[in-house]
């Protein structure tokens, strides 16, 4: 199976009625509260300079920057507490089912956590081999993005305005990693869903790259 | 007292298993051709599998200060009805008989879900830290004869290969207490199916008396 290292959006008539659904949920839960940290140049951990750093570190088994999971160890987030997990992945999962051919029961909740004002999370990669459906709300219009590398060493960066913001991406296995990072100079709830492995079930709803 | 050297044994008296085994032949035939059901991602250009069970690569797990992540290339089959199905058929099989409390094997607690093994498809070396201590029965089911169980023999101070036989294999470990380690990993360059049990902890009696046989 080959799979592009790329980022793609949800077609745009399905942003606005996952939109729709989520923020209600969103406003009930009262998640954006002017959580903030300093910014010490907290751009650093998407830097290119940084992915080197660990890559090297990945490539002779240092667990420095990275967790088991290849989750990043360097993170400014907050996890959201379980009954908030729960209702987004409802929401999220009920989506999936009604839209795709993956079936609600198969999604997970694979990261449901919040950014402060100038927060990050360093490159990574993540372990669960398969597509997400990225689900992030920025709280203001302000500098945020998602970045990966692409096949050809490339760092794209996707960008983030203020409200909800969906992207669909592959996590692969580690030996070939997706490595992404992100940086926001929103506070932003993120919420990451696992969807199944197989591209052509989620055909109907995949958009344009981004 | 019976001396437990870090490896792995083979099992003896596998007749228990022969229905089980013949039940769960005969399901693998109705799945088809079992490439329909490798969903890993293609092997990266100039990737070499075998480089991740060197002495060298194992240092440098050992040298860690924690965990890292164990590089595995894998296939899943939770989207996948007919593999789900027999997942849960031939698991059903093999436990019939770690259930019966007359049975050598009744002291198993608790099992893993199946795994299935397509071409160039492999598990890195890894500590299964969190069952120190558990004696684990492994059965696999072989397409051909390249399916290999690699581990490291701390005694020997060597990476150690076994190349498993075409269809059913049966063999067990004990993890070591304490600070020790069994570091071990597969590959396998064809199709297989595994299925993992622990046994117990405190169960190394019976197990040597009914269970194990020689080093592999």
């Amino acid at each position: 199976m080959i799979v592009e290292k790329t980022s793609y959006k949800l077609k745009e008539w399905l942003e606005d009625k996952l939109s729709t659904r989520l923020t209600p949920l969103l406003d009930s839960l009262n998640l954006i509260s002017g959580f903030s940290i300093e910014n010490d140049n907290n751009e650093y951990y998407t830097s290119r300079e940084f992915l080197n750093q660990v890559k090297e570190s990945y490539k002779f088994k240092n667990t420095k920057f990275l967790t088991s999971n290849l989750n990043s160890k360097l993170r400014t987030t907050k996890g959201l507490p379980i009954e908030a997990r729960e209702k987004f992945l409802n929401v999220i999962s009920d989506f999936i089912d009604e839209n795709t051919q993956f079936k609600k029961h198969f999604c997970q909740t694979t990261g449901a956590m919040i950014y402060p004002k100038n927060g990050y999370m360093g490159w990574h990669n993540n372990s669960k081999t398969g597509w997400r459906l990225y689900c992030t709300y920025c709280a203001e219009e302000a500098k945020s993005y998602f970045r990966y590398e692409d096949g050809d060493g490339r760092l794209v960066d996707s960008e983030e305005r203020q409200g909800w913001n969906f992207r669909l991406f592959f996590i692969r296995d580690n030996l070939t990693p997706l490595w992404h990072s992100i940086y926001t100079e929103s506070e932003r709830v993120a919420l990451g869903t696992y969807l199944g492995r197989d591209l052509a079930k989620i055909q109907d709803i995949i958009g344009d790259k981004q | 007292m019976h001396i437990i050297f870090p490896g792995m044994y083979r099992a003896i008296n596998t007749d228990t298993f022969s229905t089980a085994e013949s039940n769960v032949g005969s399901q693998i035939k109705t799945l088809g051709d079992l490439s329909q059901y490798d969903n890993c991602l293609a092997v990266p250009d100039g990737f070499d599998i075998n480089s991740e069970f060197t002495m060298e690569n194992l240092q440098a797990i050992i040298n860690s200060e924690e965990t890292p992540a164990t590089i595995k290339r894998m296939c899943t089959y939770s989207e996948n009805q007919p593999l789900i199905d027999f997942a849960e058929y031939s698991s059903s099989q093999f436990l019939k008989i770690f259930n019966r409390s007359r049975s050598p094997y009744s002291c198993a607690q608790s099992f893993h879900k199946m795994n299935f093994y397509a071409p160039d498809t492999f598990v890195g070396l890894e500590d299964l830290a969190h069952f120190k201590n558990a004696w684990i029965y492994n059965i696999v089911w072989a397409s051909s004869d390249d399916f290999d169980v690699v581990f490291h023999e701390i005694d020997n101070n060597s990476i150690k290969t076994v190349t498993l036989n075409p269809g059913f294999n049966h063999y067990l470990y004990k993890l070591p207490s304490g600070g020790n380690t069994l570091y071990q990993g597969k590959k396998c360059a064809s199709y297989a199916f595994e299925w993992r049990f622990v046994l117990g902890y405190d169960v190394c009696y019976y197990i040597c008396q009914n269970i194990r046989g020689q080093r592999l």
